[in-house]
């Protein structure tokens, strides 16, 4: 047992003072006593211990008094997940503490008679502030919990050492990524990984089935443990839809996991596409029904004569008509997303209008050049070596067709092409055959990119009633060639990320004005949004959903706009999923695990310290402190 | 400090002390009941146990504090205590306080009594004066603070349930007071369902509501109600409750009494809805559905002949069976054959339309077959002419019975000749007489195959490539009117017939022989052909169809027959094979290709007919003053622009039904606390009219528009009478969305355009690239100045 000055330690010399003047005190107070109750040698014997009793606690009040132990101090915290051999090992006369989350699954209810309970790990330290080593148990903890525990324990965090010992791994779905927000037609592509026991002999078949949200089988795969997969669907309509997502074992009804896929489809923006032909055609006659009917803004030039086109505006507004009247200046093409040209009709363009093209991809312009026979046969172009590092050969085949592949297409047909071949430098595509030769390829030049193609008949689908997939290969084209979204704009949520409920959740708006205002949809006042440092045109909110399920966040230009909530043109919404607590558990287990273990490896358990100091809590002190003094006052009042 | 007696008297001291202490602790007994009727609740509330006894304790401490330095305190004293003793004992004389005084403070008289009465006081104060001092007593406090233990306690330990129930009781004795009004009831006796009597199916009972019935059905609802009279009475007036039911569209039945409560009536049903029983026009119980079967028509089956266009050749029996199978799900009333004969060809064509029985007809399996022989030589036609005929049934559905209508057969009968072909106005008027037919070209083929092993081999090459020039001409005949040019010689590998590979070319290679010219001849065509035009189809598809090498067939197929052009096409194309192994000196391989053009010359030449026949009209002569004069003072400009309406033509209710499906899937949890908004009123609406509209296809969509209806009725998306119907109508909504049609969109980017940083670098990019085109020029520019140096250099 050790003491140290207390309250005494800025002016030691107080301390020798005190205790003087404190004996004093106790002696002619004990003789007083003795005078008052000469004759009562009971109640003179109690006055006198209460009387010293006082003055110890005096004593132990005005020092630290410290007790030092050769046993190492651990501090255990129990997590969700511990088995009960891993509790029966926890040395019951350290400090215990288990999460709430963890009680349920504690079989062994002894531990919890000696253990204090916590809500979350940050708790710890109101209950011990200071510790040396700590010993988690379980699942773990998350990376947001060790970051509030660093957070909190600031500089002595990295002295303190961590020991992890890990819960069995369970069977489930884990390392998921899906994307949170899409469009109509756009394929939603949920990876992730099953995981086993961990049992190497185990060869167990698992059955993982996808459903919509009637509860419709989708897709359905089997799989082992260990195994990738990825399950691929069309986003069928806008709105906020939870998918779910079945494991079972092969054969067998019981159920081992049933998780949610949340995402949100929305209606994209209209796109501006400008088409450029030397002659009018089915291809680009059906692709623009197909736009204008989806609301896009379409420009068509149709050559007529040597000089002369034809200017079909459609869903272009008249207020910006007058801005982009030269049909293809430099202004124009800054206006528009995406050109369709002809190689007729690119051959034939001007030097100004060559120089404006050139500029405008630079700047972020996507465009699509349709093989003919013309430019297959003249290429290399001079005019056109900013692309030249693809190749374009002449076939010599009587016939060339070939089934065309990008990511998710189900064509099956063969479709007739430009009779050419295409090879590209960097062996960039959009679209390939069977055999992996390009048939549409892709090049980045600046800020924009230049697709090359030999597809000229995709019309052919839509007239075959495969309307479905016509859209989604100029989905697919659009895409990855246009001019990326104008801001201001939500960014998207990583694909790999898991909200959950009472959790704090980053969104950050790209390119918003400082006079705009968000709004999150269960909380009445509007959130802070606040620049972020180096891309100064970010700005980001957090909120904490307390509730599982939809959220909307919403931005307005202007406070006047937010109040009045009518102008829906001003508004930008986004939506996120806030998962339950209890939703993908072996997910949140990895994640846990995969910290913990990372906590406990970066502070080596090796710097164990093996003895420990343990202070006495003043609250005893004094609380017998006043009882004593209360006691001598009523003896002194009442007898 | 309290001030403490300190008289002489030990005895009269300690009196004081014994009675001041006596009365604090009165007091602090009640103060201690203070603190139980606070510190109690405080722990009720709370749960803290330490806190109130130490708030209870410090309050004691601090009360005796108090009352320690309290005037009444105070006044207990010796003094007090003597002069109390002057009034409870006489021998006192009243004078008791005045031994207290000290002697020299007295004056004799109060001395002498003094000294008489100090003895009498002393015996008083020892012989014991309790019973007539004040009590001070503490039992009572005690008491009490006993008896709010005593109470707190009970209350913690009573359940609540009993305090509660006997205010239930109370309430319901009270409304007990007040005489209830009993609602009306009903309850379902018996619903009979009796099918139209042309059916032929019996009336059926049921007592559930929801019904399941074929159109033209008679339904009659006997229900029974209770507390329609208690409600008559209760109301005061002689006014008779109006029962009903409302059926779909509006339209309302009265429910006739009867005896014992019983209420009728009766309603003939033809279409599907939802209806319920009505009071005074107010719902009464739930929404029940109508689920009406409408009667179908006869679907009539051709068994023979299978297929549209049946040819009989010339000298063939001209006798067709045909052979039909038809089908209705309640009878079939009247069938008939409606035929018609076409003689003559091209513009001398005539039509004679008549109308014919089945001849015979029977049963197998509940499936009626009609069989009727055609004698064509009886029906009074000739080789060359051809029969049109189709089916017409009729249900037996009363009063108007339903007809259906089969598609057309054709029974041709051939003729030898070949005739011109008329198409597109395109007189193809042919054979002069030196050229050879194609059936001509035929059977001499057959002949030569037949005649090899007799003859020799130079003859028979002889012959076999006199018979290829023959199918050349013939081929160039029949081409030079599709506007082909033979120049290349091309070959139309695409409307060919199955390949066949050349291996004979490598064995003839060497030969010399006659036939070496012609293979070469037509090798050289080939390669020729290779070099420029693969397919000589290409060149015909070059004229009619679009440029940038697109191959369209569309036009060539109306109505789904091939048009005369197409076939003469591919007669051509089987023409070149045949030439081509007529000229290798293969007939057998030949024949087939042969046969093949000879079959698609007979088409084009009826295809024709056909085309007249449907459409039955001549087409205008070409005015002039419709072709194009290249006037352009009419283009007022070479701009156009539109608007296009984002509305769903195939289905004109997707938004409602989007938006009422996004609606129930997301606010599950707010449907019971909220009724419908305009905007959702008008989705049920909406999304209710189109069920309506499919109820003919699927009948089991009335339980979707029964629970749309629900939902309208109670205002509210929840419904409490049927939890699952929600569900269902969630899930019927997402099926009946299409497969989605991707939006054109474009991609997000983490970082924007607008970045200062981006904009530098870019620039900075372009410069770059500007600086090293200078410096390649240049350099080109130096290595073409030393190669121009070294050159003029001797």
């Amino acid at each position: 047992m050790t003491f140290s000055l207390g309250l005494f330690s800025h002016y030691p010399i107080t301390a020798s003072v005190s205790m003087l003047l404190l004996m004093i005190g106790l002696m002619i107070s004990c003789y007083f006593a003795k005078q008052r109750l000469k004759h009562k040698r009971i109640r003179l014997a109690g006055v006198l211990v209460v009387n010293t009793v006082a003055a110890l606690m005096v004593v132990g009040l005005a020092f630290d008094i410290h007790i030092i132990s050769n046993q190492a101090s651990v501090t255990y915290l129990v997590t969700k997940g511990t088995t009960p051999q891993q509790l029966n090992k926890i040395d019951r006369e350290q400090s215990v503490f288990v999460l709430r989350e963890a009680v349920k699954s504690i079989d062994d209810h002894n531990i919890l008679d000696v253990a204090t309970l916590l809500d979350v790990p940050s708790q710890l330290l109101s209950h011990q502030p200071r510790f040396d080593n700590l010993h988690v148990l379980g699942d773990g903890l998350s990376l947001t919990q060790w970051q509030d525990l660093q957070l909190l324990m600031d500089e002595a965090f990295a002295n303190i050492s961590v020991t992890f010992t890990p819960s069995k791994p369970a069977v489930g779905l884990v390392n998921m990524q899906w994307s949170k927000e899409s469009v109509v037609g756009q394929f939603i592509e949920v990876q992730g990984q099953l995981q086993g026991t961990g049992d190497p002999a185990a060869d167990t078949i698992y059955q993982l089935s996808l459903l919509d949200p009637v509860g419709e089988i989708v897709d359905t795969i089997r799989l082992k443990a260990a195994e990738r997969f990825t399950l691929s669907f069309p986003a069928k309509i806008t709105g906020q839809w939870v998918y779910r997502l079945q494991l079972y074992k092969s054969g067998d009804t019981t159920l081992l996991a049933d998780e949610p896929i949340a995402f949100s489809v929305t209606q994209p923006a209209p796109v501006k596409i400008l088409i450029k032909q030397s002659a009018p055609s089915f291809e680009t006659r059906q692709l623009k029904n197909w736009a204008a009917a989806l609301g896009s803004q379409i420009r068509v030039l149709t050559q007529i004569s040597q000089n002369k086109d034809i200017q079909q505006n459609i869903n272009l507004n008249t207020e910006t008509l007058p801005h982009i009247t030269p049909v293809f200046s430099k202004q124009t093409l800054a206006y528009f997303d995406w050109l369709l040209i002809d190689g007729r009709a690119l051959l034939s363009l001007p030097v100004k209008q060559m120089h404006a093209l050139q500029t405008a991809i630079k700047n972020g312009l996507g465009v699509y050049i349709v093989a003919d026979n013309e430019l297959v046969n003249a290429w290399p172009v001079a005019s056109l070596n900013w692309l030249l590092d693809i190749h374009i050969q002449p076939l010599d085949v009587a016939n060339y067709s070939a089934i065309p592949n990008w990511p998710h297409s189900n064509i099956e047909q063969a479709i007739p092409l430009v009779k050419a071949t295409i090879t590209s430098a960097e062996s960039s595509y959009l679209v390939q055959n069977n055999e992996a030769r390009i048939l549409v390829s892709r090049s980045k030049i600046g800020l924009g990119q230049v697709a090359v193609s030999l597809i000229n008949a995709t019309y052919g689908w839509q007239t075959s009633g495969l309307t479905e997939q016509y859209s989604h290969y100029w989905q697919n084209v659009i895409y990855s060639l246009a001019r990326p979204k104008q801001p201001p704009y939500w960014l998207n949520t990583q694909s790999d990320t898991l909200l959950l409920v009472n959790q704090a959740v980053q969104r950050c708006l790209l390119g918003g004005s400082a006079s705009g205002i968000a709004t999150h949809n269960q909380n009445t006042q509007p959130t802070i949004l606040t620049e972020d440092f180096l891309p100064t045109e970010q700005q980001c909110l957090t909120i904490w959903p307390a509730n599982e399920g939809w959220h909307k966040l919403a931005w307005w230009k202007n406070r006047g706009l937010a109040n009045s909530q009518h102008d829906q043109s001003s508004l930008i919404n986004t939506w996120l999923y806030a998962h339950a607590e209890e939703d993908w558990p072996v997910w949140q287990q990895t994640q846990k695990q995969h910290a913990s273990q990372n906590m406990a490896k970066q502070h080596n358990p090796k710097q164990f310290n093996k003895q420990s100091v343990k202070s006495l809590d003043k609250d005893w002190f004094w609380g017998l402190l006043v009882v004593s003094m209360s006691m001598l006052w009523l003896e002194r009042k009442l007898f | 400090m309290s001030s403490s007696p300190n008289t002489e008297n030990k005895t009269l001291n300690k009196i004081v002390i014994h009675l001041r202490r006596r009365w604090l602790w009165q007091k602090l007994a009640y103060t201690l009941l203070i603190g139980i009727c606070v510190g109690i609740p405080v722990y009720w509330i709370t749960d803290w146990v330490v806190w109130p006894i130490t708030a209870v304790v410090l309050m004691i401490s601090f009360a005796a504090l108090v009352y320690s330095r309290s005037k009444q305190y105070q006044n207990i004293t010796a003094n007090k205590i003597l002069l109390h003793l002057n009034r409870q004992f006489s021998e006192c004389e009243e004078s008791a306080e005045l031994i207290l005084l000290p002697n020299s403070t007295l004056t004799t008289l109060q001395q002498l009594q003094k000294n008489r009465i100090q003895p009498q006081v002393d015996k008083l104060l020892t012989t014991g004066i309790d019973s007539h001092l004040p009590k001070y007593s503490s039992t009572k406090p005690l008491l009490l603070n006993a008896i709010a233990l005593l109470i707190f306690t009970l209350l913690q330990i009573i359940p609540s349930g009993l305090l509660i129930e006997n205010d239930a009781t109370k309430t319901q004795e009270m409304s007990d007071l007040s005489k209830p009004i009993k609602p009306i009831q009903f309850e379902v006796k018996s619903i009979t369902v009796t099918a139209p009597s042309y059916t032929g199916l019996a009336p059926w009972q049921t007592s559930d509501l929801n019904l399941a019935l074929i159109a033209g059905s008679t339904v009659t609802w006997r229900l029974q109600f209770t507390g329609v009279a208690e409600v008559n009475e209760v109301n005061g007036v002689n006014k008779q409750k109006n029962l009903s039911i409302m059926l779909p569209d509006k339209q309302r039945i009265s429910l006739i009494k009867q005896a014992d409560n019983v209420y009728l009536s009766s309603a003939t049903l033809n279409q599907s809805g939802v209806y319920h029983i009505a009071v005074d026009e107010i719902m009464l119980g739930d929404i029940h559905t109508l689920a009406v079967t409408a009667d179908t028509k006869p679907s009539i089956r051709f068994i023979a002949p299978t297929g549209t266009i049946t040819e009989l050749a010339k000298n063939a029996i001209p006798n067709v069976q045909a052979t039909v199978s038809i089908e209705d799900d309640f009878g079939i009333g009247r069938v008939e054959i409606l035929a018609s004969i076409a003689s003559g060809s091209g513009e001398a064509v005539k039509f004679r339309d008549q109308s014919f029985q089945f001849d015979t007809q029977s049963e197998v399996e509940d499936k009626a077959y009609f069989f009727k022989n055609w004698d064509l030589v009886e029906l009074g036609m000739q080789p060359g002419d051809e029969l049109y005929f189709s089916i017409r049934a009729w249900d037996n559905r009363l009063p108007i019975a339903q007809q259906s209508h089969s598609a057309s057969k054709i029974i041709r009968w051939l003729e030898e000749e070949e005739q011109t072909v008329l198409a597109d106005g395109l007189l193809m008027d042919f054979m002069p007489e030196y050229f050879k037919s194609q059936r001509q070209i035929i059977i001499e083929t057959k002949e030569l195959v037949a005649d090899k092993p007799n003859i020799s081999i130079e003859n028979f090459n002889r012959i076999s490539r006199e018979l290829g020039a023959s199918q050349s001409f013939l081929k160039q005949k029949y081409g030079q009117f599709l506007g082909d040019e033979f120049d290349s010689g091309t070959l139309q590998s695409m409307e060919a017939g199955p390949e066949i590979t050349h291996d004979g070319h490598d064995e003839y290679a060497n030969e010399k022989s006659p036939q070496t010219a012609a293979e070469h001849e037509h090798d050289g065509a080939e390669h020729q052909s290779e070099q420029t035009d693969k397919s000589g189809y290409n060149q015909i598809i070059e004229q009619f169809g679009h440029a940038h090498g697109e191959a369209d067939d569309g036009n060539f197929i109306k109505k789904g027959l091939p048009s005369p052009k197409l076939l003469m096409k591919r007669a051509i194309a089987n023409m070149w094979q045949a030439e081509l192994h007529l000229l290798l000196s293969e007939p057998e391989l030949a024949l087939p290709f042969e046969s093949q053009a000879l079959a698609f010359l007979n088409r084009a030449k009826q295809a024709d007919r056909i085309y007249v026949k449907r459409l039955g009209f001549e087409p205008p002569p070409v005015s002039e003053k419709r072709r194009y004069q290249g006037d352009l003072s009419d283009i007022l400009s070479y701009q156009r622009d539109e608007q296009t309406l984002k509305t769903n033509s195939t289905m004109p209710s997707m938004p409602s039904i989007v938006f009422l499906l996004n609606t129930l899937n997301q606010h599950s949890d707010q449907w019971s606390s909220k009724a419908l908004t305009t905007e959702q009123t008008k989705s049920l609406e909406n999304v209710k009219a189109y069920f309506s509209e499919q109820l003919t296809a699927n009948p089991n969509d009335i339980n979707f528009i029964a629970t749309l209806e629900k939902m309208q009725q109670a205002n509210s998306f929840d419904l409490h009478n049927c939890k699952g119907c929600s569900t269902a109508l969630i899930k019927k909504l997402w099926q009946t969305l299409p497969s989605p049609i991707a939006a054109p969109t474009t991609r997000q980017t983490t970082y924007s355009l607008q970045n200062t940083m981006l904009q530098q670098y870019q620039a900075f990019l372009q410069q770059h690239e500007k600086m090293q085109k200078v410096v390649r020029e240049t350099v080109l520019k130096k290595e073409l100045e030393k190669v121009l140096k070294n050159e003029s250099q001797p």
